[in-house]
């Protein structure tokens, strides 16, 4: 008796969860054709500017092997995929632009240091000059 | 709780529980720069694995440096859930596939989020860099230009300086002129060229056909040997001359032993040897006709060619 007072309620909830199970289930192919997207594009991004290194290359395959398992409907597997390419592409950007920008910093402390040795010695000579032309 | 469990069961589809084939897992793992390996991550049951705390630690640590400059660095968060997701997963299922993909994920997003931070702490060092190297360029011209204004100066000084010895050189040497003119007598003619002032002494001072000074000579020599002591500014030529009467050779070496001892007079007198120079020129530099007695007495001579070093 109690149990068929509750079987209504339990029906509409298991068809509501599965509404909203096929909603998300079509969620997911379109979170990973979305990933997909972006990772293709930093794909192609990452080409245009030579970005190279271990990290890319398994990048532009886990890219490559996303968009096939979207294809087959593997929409779970594309969306992981895409998603660690497009981790991957972040990382070896930064990775390129850190290694960059470290080499400026170098090149600029060494200027630094030089410019710095070349205003020394023309505050020597100024003062020299100065002690000089005292009468 | 049947519902819950019902309703986690899409989501866990959407986030949690994609199937990613071993080899890849390999591969993910062998460039995954924090400090501890996914699998490693993984090993312990219901525990925190060790990797996803010292990721945690390391992006916080990248953060602290990067807090106070500007905005949050928008792969801090999403690394950060990254590691929570692989923790929450490690803890309920730690063998589960998509737990070390999990946990491959958060280490890849930490490794990002990471080198971000340090690309903005990286940039701010350089643009401090920049700032303190144009700050250092503005000094170096503000200093290189006070050291123009001073070599102008110094260079103003100096013509100023050279102008006042000029004078003094030229009142010197005008002094020298007049006080060489006050010598000019009967046996003595001064006079000036191209080379300078020429003092000429007849050989009447000398002794006939000898090279021995007499003491008119000398006496007329100590005056001369007194103005270029203090008229330093010129060097002495002494010329020795002759007529054309009696043998070249003779007049050649009578000529040079005068002039030397007149030199030789000069330095005893205080000229600096280096001053004087002599020079017989024998018959070969006549002043006036050899033919007439008047011609060859001025021609029997000795000159000294007071030589002005040039003004600079």
């Amino acid at each position: 008796m109690q149990k068929q007072k509750f079987l209504p309620i339990r029906l509409a909830g298991v068809v509501g969860v599965c509404i909203w199970a096929v909603g998300c289930a079509s969620n997911v192919g379109g979170l990973a054709k979305q990933r997909h997207s972006h990772a293709a594009t930093l794909k192609e991004e990452s080409r245009s500017a030579n970005l190279t290194g271990v990290q890319k290359t398994l990048a532009d395959s886990l890219v490559d092997r996303s968009a096939h398992e979207i294809k087959d409907g593997k929409n779970d597997e594309g969306l992981r995929h895409a998603d660690l390419a497009v981790a991957l592409y972040y990382q070896a950007y930064y990775q390129r632009e850190v290694e960059s920008l470290d080499k400026r910093v170098d090149f600029l402390q060494g200027q630094v240091k030089k410019d710095t040795d070349q205003l020394n010695t023309y505050k020597e000579i100024l003062k020299e000059m100065k002690g000089i032309s005292k009468p | 709780m049947k519902y819950l469990t019902l309703l986690l069961i899409p989501l866990s589809l959407a986030f949690g529980a994609p199937h990613v084939p071993a080899e890849n897992l390999g591969k993910l793992s062998s460039i995954d720069t924090p400090s501890e390996s996914a699998a490693a991550a993984t090993s312990s049951e219901n525990s925190t694995p060790p990797g996803l705390d010292a990721w945690e630690a390391e992006l916080n640590a990248a953060f602290a440096k990067v807090r106070n400059q500007g905005a949050v660095p928008e792969f801090y968060g999403e690394a950060k859930s990254r590691i929570e997701t692989a923790r929450r997963m490690t803890n309920e299922k730690p063998k589960a596939k998509e737990t070390l993909l999990a946990v491959e994920a958060a280490s890849i997003w930490t490794r990002a989020a990471v080198l971000q931070m340090q690309a903005r702490e990286r940039s701010v060092e350089l643009a401090k860099l920049e700032t303190l190297r144009m700050d250092i360029t503005n000094q170096l011209n503000t200093v290189y230009s006070q050291i123009i204004q001073m070599e102008k100066g110094n260079a103003a000084r100096l013509q100023t300086a050279l102008e006042a010895e000029q004078r003094k050189a030229r009142e010197r040497q005008e002094e020298a002129a007049r006080r060489f003119d006050e010598l000019q007598s009967a046996l003595i003619q001064v006079k000036t060229d191209a080379r300078g002032t020429i003092i000429s002494m007849s050989d009447i001072l000398f002794d006939v056909d000898k090279a021995t000074l007499t003491s008119d000579l000398k006496t007329s020599l100590a005056k001369i040997a007194g103005i270029l002591t203090i008229y330093k500014d010129a060097d002495v030529l002494v010329e020795g001359h002759t007529d054309n009467t009696g043998s070249a050779a003779h007049n050649q070496t009578l000529s040079e032993r005068r002039a030397e001892n007149v030199m030789n007079f000069m330095v005893e007198q205080g000229i600096t040897q280096a001053r004087l120079k002599s020079v017989g020129l024998g018959l070969s530099k006549p002043i006036a006709d050899n033919t007439t007695k008047e011609g060859r007495a001025k021609n029997r001579r000795v000159d000294l060619v007071v030589m002005e070093k040039k003004l600079q």
